[in-house]
């Protein structure tokens, strides 16, 4: 099957033009660029270190209201009354917002649009929002708040898997946290098989069974969520937030202020964020509450969250219990992989219908798997909702998979990095099921990460308390498919020139850190051979800028990238012929550098850009062109194959060192090499600053980060501060030694891929598989504690199984498979019933 | 409820301010939402995160647990302070080169923090920066890019070329 | 927070005599306005000690050799002090050191360290009502989240006594200086904790109108060698899980006194009195992990800290072995 490549949109709205030759450039040899590929600063890196970035909380407008939700203290209950009264009543109170008000649904996803401005019939989870208070200053909104009487029926409380999947068809369907999803308190149920599982197994030399849990954590921003609304001058809704969607956010407030407001009148504008992480890429409750409340009181109205209510806002990392079955061939060959996975979802949908599908998507990308299926569960329960969290749905089976691996490994007495390296999927290729892989370093990557740590000569060979772990991951650039279906562009760009030679860039991707703008401005400063400081960048306001689905499933580089490439390599197109005239020279020959348009063979002839952009803008007048990019289809045509397609995959290689104290199961990580094969690097220094951040991040999920309920039947949060959520504080980052591999994608602008979220993956297994390595117990739960290693030591020294881990899954009435047959069956990448209907219709 | 206001004079970067303000109010209130100056951040307001920090005599403080009425007439720094004029301070010119900002949101904290460490120890270890910026939370950057742009910028205030090496900028 | 009244007080009698219903002293606030701000608390006003700094502040040393530490020195002066450079003291200013982050210890007092309220997360959270914060009736962590809450000396309630500053204090003998109205009083250091610390018991024994004036090491305590050791599970902005305060004297190769108080284990800074056990033996490890073990044998776990037992342990032996130099 040819490959088919993402395809940008054809036309444009402002301007068409002749095409250039090598649009996707992925092939272009790294000493002819002058822009990509260098360590440049961010162009508002001068901003952000002087304090002058304004972020959400930053803004402070005549008249401002503050506002404060009322939020329940219990975890389930249906609400019997709310009294306002008192609250109305107190001085300084504007406005006082119930649920009924605001009658509408919503939610990220179609599937799931499960959420209110304010809790209307019942509450699910303590922090569940029920009121919402306009006044003066914080502490008179507060304190109305406190005013307001809630009488509540208490339900029964959910708080684990377990306690959700007891009884589901006994149980009293108004105990049931929503009235929608399979059954019970059942939100999803999933089964896919791709390929003979059965025979797979049977042929196997090795097949080893292994349960594990990944517990929940949350995505801890620095900065508190934070939103201002107001009415403009010309009457029209405005909405400033620290959001990673401003496009999901304004759809949500279009359709719950339907009454009130159409979605032309409504602008939102999302602020640079101070983190998101995925925690703010819902659109949130208290977003849609300030846009009514200033509508209300005809005042700007802002709410900033506490910190333990972003906790309670979450929408962070699954807790998620897994069992894997796989079996092996003597040479380490995965012939068949079994995956059964239980997400703890919270309270709400979110992205929980997507999490559940991607807790399957992407263990096939990797590693050659020759049969492979699928069950995956996700609970409704009464906690803070789950959703997506750097790297979304996959951290949790990548641990399952890489230290079962390296349990494989072990019995089959070959080292971890070659048994990985052996039975690399290729690049080019179609997985069982069916995601297609682009370029493919991940081989690269593992040698990179064992010659720095000297990981083959070293491994099983250190003495008792100190080990080195490996582990390998990929992640998607950017899901193949938006949040609702539509047949529109995923990214789109505009470009606007002119005779003082400032380019300016429009595009609707919210930069939260990453460098997005900047990325935007490096690669059409290449196309034009100008400083990237000199453009200008406009992003994230959805009157300004055309539409970028946002900043989530690390989408940015690749999508946005390509629609600037797009719209620029476009108004290269209009300048060129007038420059060419005017020099009088063949087209092929106008080159642009060093911020003039120049004739290659002759570079002193020429002009400068500006004069290039006046040249063209006599003769054709005003000049802007526009870009689109939207990826490519994907072959994996089943039902749920929608998650896990992406324009290319990203693969990331770690070794993880760790100091074990053999007494207590104290350890500390002195060292972790880590290999990133990103395509090509925009800018080698973000990406470099990515990979690290990723390494912390996933080094904190690994060591001590839990957003735990444990021992609660409340269904309290147990840890509602950053004091007590523990983080890696500086005094626990290891060194990091980074390397970059460049495998360039025929899909990236310039062959880039992702960056952000891939290097977080492997820390967790490698830190595992370390502490194995060191002490010889094995921890099958993340986080991987201390006193979890101090138990499974114990335990080995009693001469029981020297493991801490899950022992048992919820049980599940799963429904049957969707069979599709692998590509090496001859499948077609339909669902096998499909197969037949689908060839009729086809010759029909 | 909303409790009468009182004067007083915050010296804020080296200028006299006279405000009035509700006397419960925190140093950070008074400098965010009375004085404007938003570039000292809060991510719990509870001392628990060192975005707040800004020098009090010279001492880094987290604002959001001092109450604003101890400070009047005290040293206070911030980061709209930090530059001289137009010429970026080497710990903002070393954060931005590194990209040791990402979202940017803990960096005003972590470079007064530096500064106060640069002043005392021009010549600190990795160590000693890790300990003086130990009351600081970073989420984006894993720390590694600000220690060195610490050591970067140190290495500048002593008057040497402080540059960047292959590896801070390329990876190994 | 709400808003409340700060009063500066010209004199510490003058503070005294500012104390009331909804009135609490405040030094450099680091608790107490968390408190506020979580709105646990709710006084109308805080007597502002900090002026004081005259009368309360300060680390000096008298030519007998005692050392006077006002309740005002900061965690850091402490932990910087050469006046506290002698091995035997080495224990307070390592505790002093590693407590919370330098931009708190560059406040947060000797004082506020030793009165601050407990962590309990239940006691914390405005969402529970329990029998210590006097809302409720029983513990809540007895049956709740208990993974960093008291194995050593529970009454009824299973908090930990949260100081870095008193398990040191107690191996060195201090006493606490405390004034009422015009009247100064000097007690043991261990008489500021309650003897049975209940549910309904105070943290401490001082007054409301009580207060806190200085902290004095006899000169005995420079003499020989001292340590602190604590486990966390990070190494930054974190409460000890456990500590371990040692001071010994070691003479001719024999330990001729010692004294162990650990932290984090017990309502109160925790006492040992097994320390005795080990006078007149030669200082080994072997020794030390004895003693350890005996100690921890009486620990009480609950259902989620029995890790503490055996953390405790290895930091008590940690301690001991720094303290003797070994």
């Amino acid at each position: 099957m040819a490959p088919e490549t993402g395809m940008p949109e054809s036309g444009g709205a402002t301007a068409g033009g002749e095409r250039a030759e090598g649009r996707y450039l992925h092939a272009v040899d790294a000493a002819s660029l002058s822009v990509i590929g260098k360590p440049w600063r961010k162009i508002d890196a001068r901003s952000r270190v002087t304090g002058q970035t304004k972020y959400a909380d930053d803004l402070a407008l005549p008249r401002m209201l503050a506002c404060k939700l009322l939020r329940s203290s219990v975890a389930h209950a249906r609400i019997k009354s709310i009294d306002t009264s008192a609250a109305e009543a107190l001085g300084g109170v504007h406005a006082v917002l119930v649920g009924s008000e605001l009658p509408v649904a919503f939610g990220i996803l179609p599937v799931s649009q499960d959420e209110h401005t304010l809790c209307i019939d019942k509450v699910r989870f303590i922090g569940d929002p029920v009121a919402a208070v306009a006044a003066v200053d914080e502490d008179t909104a507060w304190e109305a708040c406190r005013l307001i009487r809630v009488e509540y029926e208490p339900l029964d409380v959910v708080t684990s898997v377990f306690d959700a999947a007891r009884d589901p068809h006994g149980m009293d369907p108004a105990d049931r946290i929503h009235d929608y999803g399979r059954e019970g308190n059942l939100h999803r149920c999933e089964h896919l098989e791709f390929g003979d599982l059965d025979a797979a197994f049977a042929e196997s030399d090795l097949v080893r069974e292994d349960l594990c849990f990944f517990e929940g954590n949350t995505h801890l921003p620095m900065e508190e969520h934070s939103t201002v609304a107001f009415t403009d001058p010309d009457g029209k809704l405005c909405v400033m937030s620290s959001t990673q969607t401003p496009h999901y956010l304004h759809r949500a407030l279009a359709k719950v202020l339907a009454a009130f407001v159409p979605p032309h009148k409504i602008r939102v504008i999302a602020c640079p964020n101070g983190g998101g992480f995925g925690g703010k890429s819902d659109p949130f409750n208290h977003e849609i509450a300030v846009a009514r409340l200033s509508m209300k009181t005809g005042r700007p109205v802002k709410i900033t969250l506490t910190r333990e209510e972003v906790f309670q806002t979450h929408r962070g990392r699954h807790p998620v219990l897994m069992k894997s079955r796989i079996g092996v061939s003597k040479d380490g060959r995965i012939k068949a992989l079994e995956f059964e996975t239980h997400l703890d979802g919270g309270a709400y949908g979110s992205y929980g219908t997507a999490s559940t599908f991607y807790t399957g998507a992407l263990q096939c990308v990797t590693y050659k798997v020759d049969n492979y299926h699928f069950k995956g569960a996700r609970w409704f329960t009464n906690k803070a909702p789950c959703g997506p969290k750097r790297g979304h749905g996959t951290p949790q089976p990548r641990f399952a998979l890489e230290t079962q691996l390296d349990k494989v490994a072990v019995e089959l007495g070959i080292d971890p990095a070659t048994l990985r390296s052996r039975h690399l999927a290729e690049a080019g290729s179609l997985t069982a099921n069916w995601m297609r892989i682009g370029s493919m370093g991940l081989g690269e990557c593992i040698e990179r990460v064992c010659a720095g740590s000297g990981f083959r000569e070293r491994w099983g060979r250190l003495p008792l308390g100190r080990g080195v772990g490996l582990a390998c991951s990929s992640y998607l650039s950017g899901a193949g498919l938006p949040i609702y279906w539509n047949a529109m562009p995923h990214s789109g760009v505009q470009l606007k020139l002119d005779r003082s030679g400032l380019v300016t860039v429009f595009c609707g991707s919210t930069d939260i850190g990453q460098g997005s703008n900047s990325i935007l401005a490096y690669i059409v400063a290449e196309v034009f051979g100008l400083d990237p400081q000199d453009l200008r960048v406009v992003t994230s306001d959805t009157d300004l800028t055309p539409v970028d689905l946002g900043s989530y499933s690390s989408r940015v580089t690749v999508m946005t990238g390509n629609a600037a490439l797009q719209a620029a390599e476009r108004a290269r197109d209009l300048l060129v012929p007038h420059v060419a005239a005017q020099l009088d020279i063949p087209k092929g020959r106008v080159t642009f550098g060093g911020g003039r348009v120049f004739d290659c063979e002759d570079p002193e002839r020429g002009m400068t850009f500006a004069e290039a952009v006046g040249t063209a803008e006599a003769k054709i007048g005003t000049i802007g062109t526009t870009g689109s990019y939207r990826p490519p289809k994907s072959p994996a045509r089943y039902k749920g194959g929608g998650v896990g397609p992406s324009p290319s995959y990203s693969y990331t290689a770690a070794v993880v060192e760790v100091d074990v104290d053999p007494e207590t199961g104290i350890y500390t990580v002195p060292r972790i090499w880590v290999a990133h094969d990103i395509g090509r690097a925009i800018n080698p220094a973000l990406v470099v600053g990515q990979v690290e951040g990723s390494v912390y991040m996933g080094l904190g999920e690994a060591m001590m980060e839990e957003m735990s309920y444990r021992g609660n039947r409340f269904g309290v949060h147990k840890i509602p501060s950053m004091l007590e959520y523990k983080s890696p504080t500086s005094m626990e980052m290891p060194e990091v030694v980074t390397y970059l591999v460049e495998d360039p994608d025929p899909n990236g602008p310039f062959g880039a891929k992702e960056a952000g979220q891939g290097p977080l993956l492997p820390i967790m297994p490698a830190v595992a598989n370390a502490i194995y390595d060191a002490v010889g117990v094995r921890v099958d739960e993340v986080p991987v504690t201390p006193e979890k290693v101090f138990d499974a030591m114990q335990r080995k020294a009693q001469g029981k199984e020297a493991r801490y881990g899950p022992r048992e899954l919820p049980r599940v009435e799963w429904p049957e498979p969707r069979r599709v047959r692998t590509p090496w069956q001859g499948g077609t990448g339909v669902e096998v019933e499909r197969e037949d209907e689908l060839a009729r219709s086809s010759q029909g | 409820m909303t409790s009468s206001k009182v004067l007083g004079t915050f010296v804020v970067n080296g200028e006299p301010h006279e405000v009035a303000y509700a006397p419960h109010k925190t140093l950070l209130e008074v400098l965010r939402e009375d004085l404007g100056l938003t570039g000292t951040k809060h991510g719990c307001e509870l001392g628990e995160c060192g975005a707040c920090t800004v020098l009090l005599d010279g001492t880094p403080v987290v604002s959001c647990l001092v109450l604003a009425q101890e400070v009047e007439g005290r040293a206070i720094r911030t980061i709209e302070g930090l530059a001289d004029g137009p010429d970026l301070h080497p710990l903002q010119d070393l954060f931005a080169e590194l990209g040791a900002s990402q979202c940017g949101y803990c960096s005003a904290g972590f470079m007064l923090a530096a500064s106060e460490l640069l002043e005392r120890n021009p010549d600190p270890t990795r160590d000693e920066i890790r300990a003086a910026v130990a009351g600081n939370i970073c989420r984006c950057t894993g720390y590694i890019k600000i220690f060195e742009a610490i050591e970067l910028a140190a290495a500048r205030l002593r008057g040497e070329q402080g540059q960047p090496t292959r590896e801070m900028l390329y990876g190994s | 927070m709400n808003p409340f009244e700060l009063r500066n007080p010209d004199s510490v009698a003058a503070a005294s005599g500012a104390a009331g219903p909804a009135r609490v002293f405040k030094a450099a606030g680091i608790d107490l306005l968390d408190r506020l701000k979580e709105r646990i608390d709710d006084p109308d006003a805080l007597v502002n000690l900090l002026p004081l700094g005259a009368e309360l502040g300060g680390i000096g040393r008298s030519d007998d050799g005692t050392i006077r530490l006002g309740a005002l020195v900061t965690l850091q002066q402490i932990a910087d002090s050469d006046a506290l450079a002698a091995p035997g003291l080495r224990a307070l200013r390592e505790a002093c050191g590693e407590a919370a982050t330098p931009q708190v210890r560059s406040r947060a007092t000797l004082g506020g360290n030793l009165l601050q309220r407990n962590r309990c997360w239940y006691f914390r959270s405005a969402a529970f009502q329990c029998a210590h914060d006097g809302k409720g009736d029983r513990c809540l962590a007895w049956h709740g989240e208990n993974r960093y809450h008291a194995i050593f000396g529970v009454v009824d309630c299973l908090r930990v006594h949260p100081s870095n500053a008193a398990p040191p204090l107690m191996v060195l003998g201090a006493e606490v200086e405390v004034q009422r109205g015009e009247a100064r009083r000097r007690q043991p250091i261990a008489a500021l904790f309650p003897d049975s610390p209940a549910a309904a018991t105070a943290e401490h024994t001082l007054g409301a109108d009580d207060v806190l004036i200085a902290v004095h090491l006899p000169a005995a305590a420079a003499r020989g060698g001292s340590a602190y050791r604590e486990s966390r599970e990070k190494q930054s902005f974190d409460w000890a899980t456990t500590a371990a305060a040692v001071h010994l004297g070691v003479e001719g190769g024999r330990i001729t006194s010692a004294s162990i108080c650990l932290g984090a284990v017990a309502p109160n800074p925790w006492p040992v009195d097994d320390a005795q056990s080990l006078v007149g033996e030669a200082p080994s490890r072997e020794l030390f992990e004895q003693l350890a073990r005996r100690v921890f044998r009486r620990a009480t776990p609950t259902e989620q800290n029995r890790y503490k037992v055996e953390v405790g342990q290895a930091i008590l032996v940690d301690a001991l072995l720094a303290a003797a130099g070994l």
